[in-house]
């Protein structure tokens, strides 16, 4: 086989995920002649060392495949670079070799490959895998195999002398080589510290993109059916006591769905105010004509449940009791099961809007009283927006059938019963569904008390790198969500420029909500982040806060 | 706290969060910091320490490369054709062997011409002085992100042993 041959399978096999690292001389030439993608590294000098780059990238991105292609004489100039990864070892690396016994771009020469098996140095060298092929065909096969399987792993091609007449230099500047290899490889994308969407895993986001498929057809309910139970059962939930429903839309739509169409008219319902997303509640239910009354306590304070059981006591009117259980505004945490079952004790509906905490603090729905819990795909679930849903008691659902409805989108039972029959009532947000069928099985095989047990210590880590910067939570530890922590800005730090040091330093953190927004910043630990990432943040928050206090 | 220590938690303190290199004894305090860090890298040789850096870079690390001032001449090539050539940010600790002639006859040649080499490769660098550990890091780690170009801190006898 040519040498271009050669490249050209290896590029086919490899897939368009991979980052790749090409040596200099003319196995970058042939490369980019062939294929050009901002994923490939293109080495113009520096001979020798292309496996010891391919490591580094490897061991920094160990979500990615990295293949190096290299050349026997770079490979011999190098020898040193291959102790160095099968030291390391790392699994997601595939270190090709072009072998044609010369030094191509300087006319020819011979190296010494011939004699010396290049592959039993890799395996010497503690390379988890080595083999030689010959032939295109066996290359493209063991290409393909060890692509997929773990590494470090080393693949001999031999190919023919010589290279494709008049085949052009790589003309790309070097530092924009280097900068498009960095931001294809999303290493420029930002650590999402803001409380969701939140930065999910490499298998969510592939999931997003999938066939052409219609909502009316097996395909789609297929994955509507995985959605709905897997929730059920990531949450814990028998299917005979509870359902979900998907709400296409932002959280803030399903709480929607869930506000209007649980009152009947004539009734009231009793909304738990301490921030901005209980006050929403009110909003909604007043905007459809709800009556409404409110419990409020401070931004910082949970309700008192007393006043609460006092108000239920004289207000018969009161149908549905909803309260917040993590409130975004500050990280306040709610005492959802003491709210839910006062509210039952007086024979009212409870519904939770759990938007922003479920997957990240506990919240046993099978042993409380809730008829209606709100959630969503792109927080402490870790898909993506676009998708939320209802999970509901089916004797609330079976209630909800008599109540006229408010809406014609946001009728939750409408969403119900077509999702029930294996129908769909509008046209769902497929793409956002296919992410989050990818999280829920995530979620699966983490589980769910694993999940609460990493964004608790998660959580914690930042906290206790908060309190040795100095930085004061609004919200008492005891009160917290494991997700959202606000903090008072220091003395002359302004939040704008905060925000936009830290940015550069590769964080997007939030503003404080309301009246906050001038004196605090919130920081939230939710999704795919990992205690390295919360060290580097830590880091670069003191810089940036010595910087502008400077 | 000792100067090895002080040297490591600025570097950490500005961003750096990969670490790599080859040892010297003038350096021996911050390999004992870094040896046993998750992700350190013992390279086998300079260049491929340096090859190592711009793969982290690549990958979204901020990285540091250890290195004695002999490694700068095993390493030019990749240095001048792939740090500096690529503008991939990398923090040098290099040490300074041969520091006016008083050393091992190996050592002092390379002593009488590491700041020079520094300067024809276009690499900005300073003497660590033990008095401004900190701001001598932040300074030249704001000038290694912002001109993204690699730098260097070099390292006398005594100061990191």
């Amino acid at each position: 086989m040519t040498l271009r041959e050669a490249v050209e399978a290896t590029l086919d096999a490899i897939g368009d995920r991979a980052l790749l690292v090409c040596c200099n001389g003319m196995v970058s030439r042939e490369t980019h002649a062939l294929h050009d993608r901002p994923e490939h590294f293109y080495m113009l000098g520096s001979m020798g060392v292309a496996s010891s780059i391919g490591l580094g990238l490897a061991s920094s991105r160990p979500d990615r495949r990295v293949v190096v292609m290299d050349g026997d004489g770079n490979v011999l100039m190098g020898l040193g670079g291959l102790a160095n990864v099968g030291a390391a070892a790392p699994r997601n690396l595939l270190h090709v070799v072009f072998d044609n016994g010369t030094y191509g771009s300087t006319g020819d020469q011979a190296t010494v490959s011939d004699r010396i098996p290049l592959e039993g140095i890799a395996r010497a060298a503690g390379y988890a895998r080595a083999e030689r092929v010959r032939t295109l065909q066996d290359a493209r096969r063991a290409v393909a195999e060890l692509a997929h399987c773990a590494g470090p792993s080393f693949l001999v091609l031999e190919v023919g002398r010589g290279h494709t007449p008049g085949i052009p230099r790589v003309e790309i500047e070097p530092s924009e080589i280097a900068g498009r290899v960095r931001a294809a490889a999303g290493s420029d994308a930002p650590v999402l510290l803001n409380p969701g969407p939140v930065c999910v895993s490499e298998l969510v986001r592939t999931a997003l993109v999938g066939p052409d498929l219609c909502h009316r057809e097996p395909e789609y309910f297929a994955l509507q059916r995985r959605v709905r139970q897997g929730l059920l059962r990531a949450l814990g939930l028998d299917p005979a006591r509870h359902t979900a429903v998907l709400v296409g839309g932002s959280g803030t739509a399903a709480v929607e769905a869930a506000v209007t169409s649980s009152v009947s008219p004539g009734r009231r319902l009793l909304v738990v105010r301490n921030g901005i997303y209980g006050n929403r509640i009110a909003e909604m239910a007043r905007a459809h004509g709800i009556d409404v009354t409110e419990l409020d306590s401070s931004w910082t304070s949970p309700p008192d449940v007393g006043e609460l059981d006092r108000r239920l006591s004289a207000d018969h009117s009161i149908e549905v009791v909803a309260v917040v259980h993590h409130e975004t505004t500050t990280g306040l945490l709610n005492p959802v099961p003491d709210v839910a079952r006062v509210a039952r004790e007086h024979g009212a509906r409870v519904l939770v809007d759990a938007v922003s905490s479920l997957g990240g603090d506990p919240l046993p729905l099978q042993d409380l009283p809730i008829d209606l819990c709100v959630g969503t795909a792109s927080k402490c679930l870790e898909g993506l927006p676009g998708v939320s849903f209802v999970v509901a008691m089916r004797d609330e659902m079976a209630r909800q059938r008599h109540i006229p409805a408010r809406s014609v989108y946001l009728r939750l039972v409408t969403h119900f019963e077509r999702q029930e029959a294996d129908d769909t009532a509008f046209t769902p947000p497929i793409p956002a569904l296919r992410a989050f069928d990818a999280a829920l099985s995530e979620l699966a095989s983490e589980g769910l008390a694993r999940r609460h047990a990493r964004y608790a210590s998660r959580s914690s880590r930042m906290r206790a790198g908060f309190a040795r910067l100095g930085l004061e939570p609004l919200v008492p530890a005891e009160r917290s969500s494991c997700s959202v922590t606000t903090l008072r800005l220091p003395p002359g730090v302004g939040y704008e420029a905060l925000r936009a040091e830290l940015r550069v330093a590769g964080f997007v953190i939030y503003a404080g909500l309301g009246d906050l927004g001038r004196t605090h910043f919130r920081v939230a630990t939710m999704g795919r982040i990992s205690d390295q990432d919360v060290d580097r943040f830590l880091v670069a928050l003191d810089r940036t806060l010595r910087g502008i206090a400077r | 706290m000792d100067t090895s220590r002080r040297l490591v938690a600025a570097l950490e303190r500005e961003g750096i969060d990969f670490f790599c290199g080859v040892p010297c004894s003038y350096l021996r305090g911050l390999f004992a910091h870094l040896e046993h860090r998750e992700g350190w890298i013992a390279a086998v040789r300079e260049d491929v320490a340096l090859g190592l850096a711009v793969g982290a870079w690549l990958g979204g690390k901020t990285p540091a490369v250890l290195m004695q001032n002999s490694g700068l001449g095993t390493s030019l090539t990749v240095l001048l054709s792939l740090s500096v050539l690529y503008r991939v940010p990398t923090f040098l600790v290099t040490s300074w062997r041969g520091e006016g002639g008083a050393d091992a006859p190996e050592h002092v040649a390379m002593g009488r011409s590491t700041s020079d080499l520094l300067d024809l490769a276009g690499i900005p660098h300073e003497v660590l002085d033990p008095d401004e550990i900190e701001s001598q890091v932040a300074a030249l780690a704001a000038r290694m992100r912002e001109a993204r170009t690699p730098v260097a801190l070099v390292v006398r006898k005594g100061l990191c042993q």
